[in-house]
């Protein structure tokens, strides 16, 4: 409750900071959201009567009247800073630990748990089932025992499951877990995560969750290395975050792979997640009877 | 969570600093370059935006509480028309010329977004609604009997602007008359 009345008040209080900005700056005594549609925007003005304050504080000598007009306005501003840092420290601690725990299940399934989790893999596929599901449960026992709360296979609305969600905070997060073997499987897979997370994404509104981020985590289990940004980018309201999970054999890794890795950039994964966001919305082609 | 938090965190303490430590009230200059520095740190910038993104969402919500899910103008615009058509030639009418097209102005400006006044303490009227009222209460001074006609409306406009605009500083957290208010039960 407190996180929520506080990020009520930043919203506020940063357009605060950014009024006094412009008018120091620009002489232009507001601040707003940047609107996606013409219509709503929240803006900020700085009052006529605290703009001539205010800019006069530059100009070297204040007087006494204008020390003590300016001196509410700055106890404000400063109150405002305050709270901007408090919050993106625990905006910065929330996207970091959540980050830093999948980190550790890279780091964890990379240096100790390779074999066992490649033979889980391989079991699952000879019985006919989905490798990346096995893959997927260590994941989310993992982040069981990091003290989150994850759901796996959360059915969201009609049909849409969810890889891994975790509810119980809010704004929550999701995981889209993947694995390939293989050069040519790497794009479908990658396109395929980014079309479930589109789906399970898409039926949240209303439900009373919130999603903020997404951790699109993929397993290689053979073939190329995949490149993936190390830093997050912002698509469809979510930031997304990529996590490569090296399972291969050693003798397919380091010096002894001479498969040329395949990179992605931030910018060539927004496209691709442009575009699976298009095909979404198309209409979908009637079936052709046998 | 690795180092660079605590590098991070250290970065925002310190340009935090200045600004705190400063008495003069002049350190409200500080405010831009306290900013700048904290946008120029991509992993800060992606917050910010963030920020701005649920601001879009709450002046969203107050637009449209304002607004009255779509017509507050309406009654304005009726009683701004009846003005017209019955004041006298002279004075009043031509003062009236003077204050209509600022009024016509605000009430077909749709886009005008929820306005927060600051500092959120101050008594002057910012954004839209509180400008309308304002300008009709100056011209409800040329002919009351006839504002008369429209004044049950008018008070619900003006009651429900100061609920709004009450709701907004809230929100805030920071302005006086909310302590105040909070402190005397209302």
């Amino acid at each position: 409750m407190r996180v929520f009345v506080l990020g009520l008040t930043l919203a506020f209080g940063l357009l605060r900071l950014e009024a006094v900005e412009s008018l120091l700056l620009s002489g232009t005594p507001y601040a707003e959201s940047h609107p996606k549609d013409e219509r709503a925007a929240l803006r900020v003005e700085v009052v006529r009567s605290a703009a001539g304050l205010i800019t006069a504080a530059p100009g070297g000598f204040l007087s006494g009247g204008v020390k003590s007009g300016l001196r509410p306005i700055v106890e404000d501003v400063r109150q405002v800073a305050q709270l901007l840092v408090l919050d993106l420290r625990r905006r910065l601690y929330t996207v970091r630990s959540r980050l830093g725990v999948l980190q550790r299940f890279k780091a964890r399934c990379e240096w100790h748990d390779r074999e066992r989790l490649r033979r889980l893999a391989d079991d699952a596929q000879q019985a006919k089932r989905f490798a990346e599901h096995v893959l997927r449960d260590e994941l989310t026992r993992y982040l069981f025992d990091q003290g989150l709360n994850p759901l796996a296979e959360a059915v969201l609305g009609a049909s849409s499951r969810a890889d891994v969600f975790d509810p119980s905070l809010g704004p929550s997060f999701y995981v889209e877990a993947k694995q390939y073997r293989d050069r040519a499987a790497v794009d479908p897979r990658l396109r395929a995560a980014f079309r479930q997370a589109l789906d399970t994404v898409g039926n949240i509104p209303g439900s009373g969750y919130t999603i903020d981020e997404a951790f699109i985590v993929l397993f290689r289990r053979s073939g190329p290395r995949v490149l993936l940004p190390t830093e997050p980018f912002m698509a469809e309201g979510l930031r997304w975050h990529f996590v490569l999970i090296n399972i291969a054999e050693a003798s397919e890794d380091a010096s002894q792979n001479t498969e040329t890795p395949v990179e992605y950039s931030a910018e060539s994964l927004r496209e691709i997640l442009i575009e699976v966001g298009v095909e979404r919305s198309l209409p979908v082609p009637p079936r052709a009877h046998a | 969570m690795g180092p660079d938090v605590a590098f991070l965190s250290e970065m925002l303490n310190s340009q935090l600093a200045f600004p705190l430590s400063q008495e003069d009230p002049a350190a409200i200059t500080s405010i831009p370059g306290f900013l700048q520095a904290v946008r120029s740190e991509p992993r800060f910038a992606m917050h910010l935006a963030d920020i701005h993104e649920e601001a879009q969402q709450l002046g969203k919500d107050l637009l449209s509480e304002e607004y009255d899910d779509g017509n507050p103008g309406q009654l304005v615009e009726r009683a701004l028309d009846e003005l017209g058509q019955k004041l006298a030639p002279g004075p009043p009418l031509d003062e009236y010329g003077r204050r209509a097209p600022t009024i016509r102005s605000l009430l077909h400006d749709m886009h005008h977004p929820f306005v927060l006044p600051f500092p959120v303490a101050s008594g002057e009227a910012t954004g839209r609604i509180s400008v309308l009222l304002v300008e009709l209460e100056k011209l409800a001074n040329l002919a009351p009997p006839i504002l008369q006609l429209e004044t049950s409306g008018h008070e619900t406009m003006v009651a429900r602007n100061k609920k709004v605009q009450w709701r907004a500083r809230l929100r805030t957290r920071a302005d006086p008359s909310v302590w105040a208010a909070a402190a005397g039960g209302r």
